[in-house]
């Protein structure tokens, strides 16, 4: 049977070259091969969020009557309901942690260097819409927590020069955060960021295969190498299977609520503050004129994608101290900031 | 299936000797270490199709008594229970 199958493509497509590959595909293996897995889980935990809201979106409604029933349809009425949203809203939590742990280990690595600026630059991408989708889901609740944090996450931009204005209307659709916010978060999330993401993760993995894994400076002459098929697969797949098992984990301890439908014409509650990932932002805004502040985050993010281009020393493959630092102090500045927001809001 | 997925990821992350002792261990479960991943992925498929039936079935049972101003049918079965409690002078 077997070989009636393969006999079938072996007739009609050349698989030679694709067999030398995965005879050929070896990871690294060194002491900081541990932060390979990374990768891998962040694509597993992509799937399963993919998987998951499709689910959700089959008994979905995006308008403000229906948006907040709809959910709570899915929690209280629909078998295994709340199993489904709630491994969706740990995913995401998940998948943000797990794809800036991958983000950073790869800059203090210097992954990044050549020949590898593109697939750093892609990553730093699929970060930004990952927050993305984060920030498109959070208002599809429609609850009174997830409406005023849109309502402060869509009037950011608009005090940036030249587009923000732009940006801002473009996402809220109107003068205020309403029906048409719901429709237009809705379709990012569902259709825009999907297609994107589709784009960008596939260019982004299929560098990972043309360039394999970069091994660090200081690992250079020390590394051994693990067949990728079967050994490195598998060790992968124990690593989504401890992923998943810990996301269940927390699914079942921690089932995801859902707040109380919003009222749009009372005033904002106290204390309103977005997700984790979000507070070292919220901070920023917090703390200094709002100008500067998105002044400061778009250029650093800037600064971030461009970092393969300006740490010429790892390029040339020299140590680059520097740029040590400064990743690390983009590090202690995001957990900083997130640590004051959680400690004084 | 979080054990079973436990188990595997035991058994892949330890030591080779220590998996193979820990694989004879389950040999009743699996005789070759090979013959693991696919049950374990088969079985996963097999308990994912049984939820998404559980999931997706929702959708006949409340087709039937979808009420237009609430989203599948939720009205509707309220509705119903109120016009049980009205016959019932409650």
């Amino acid at each position: 049977m077997k070989q009636r199958i393969s006999g079938f493509f072996e007739e009609r497509i050349d698989l030679t070259v694709l067999r030398k590959w995965v005879k050929e595909k070896s990871v690294p293996q060194h002491k900081h091969s541990f932060w390979y897995y990374f990768g891998g889980l962040a694509l597993f935990l992509i799937t399963v969020q993919i998987i998951t809201g499709i689910l959700l979106a089959l008994y979905y409604s995006p308008t403000p009557a229906n948006a907040n029933s709809s959910v709570r349809y899915i929690m209280e009425n629909v078998k295994y309901g709340w199993l489904i949203r709630s491994i969706h809203f740990w995913g995401a939590n998940f998948l943000v942690a797990v794809v800036f742990i991958h983000m950073f280990s790869t800059y203090f690595m210097k992954a990044y260097r050549k020949p590898r600026e593109m697939m750093w630059v892609l990553g730093v991408l699929i970060l930004l819409l990952v927050l993305g989708f984060t920030f498109t889901g959070y208002l599809l609740p429609w609850t009174t927590l997830s409406y005023f944090a849109t309502k402060v996450g869509v009037n950011t931009p608009s005090v940036m020069p030249f587009f923000g204005k732009f940006i801002t209307d473009l996402l809220q659709g109107g003068r205020g955060v309403g029906a048409s916010t719901l429709t237009r978060m809705f379709t990012m999330h569902v259709v825009v960021l999907p297609l994107l993401a589709i784009v960008l993760i596939s260019l982004h993995v299929l560098l990972s295969q043309v360039f394999g894994s970069s091994v660090p400076l200081s690992q250079r002459g020390r590394t051994g190498a693990t067949r990728f098929f079967p050994d490195f697969l598998m060790r992968d797949a124990a690593v989504w299977a401890g992923g998943f098992a810990i996301l269940l984990a927390m699914v079942t301890v921690f089932p995801a609520s859902l707040g109380q439908k919003v009222n749009p014409i009372l005033p904002a509650p106290l204390g309103i503050k977005p997700e984790w990932y979000f507070l070292f932002v919220f901070e920023t805004l917090r703390r200094f004129p709002e100008t500067i502040a998105i002044g400061a985050i778009t250029l650093g993010i800037i600064i971030w994608l461009l970092v393969p281009f300006i740490d010429r020393r790892a390029s040339r493959e020299q140590k680059s101290p520097f740029f040590t630092l400064f990743g690390a102090a983009v590090l202690i500045y995001i957990i900083s900031m997130t640590l004051i927001a959680y400690a004084t809001t | 299936m979080t054990s079973v997925l436990l188990a595997l990821f035991l058994q892949l992350s330890v030591g080779s000797s220590a998996r193979d002792s820990l694989a004879a261990n389950i040999a009743s479960f699996s005789q070759r270490f090979n013959f693991t991943l696919p049950l374990i992925v088969v079985l996963f498929i097999f308990m994912f199709f049984l939820l998404l039936k559980s999931y997706t079935m929702e959708t006949q049972e409340s087709a039937a008594t979808t009420d237009a101003s609430k989203p599948n049918g939720e009205g509707q079965k309220r509705t119903a229970k109120t016009v049980k409690k009205v016959k019932a002078g409650t």
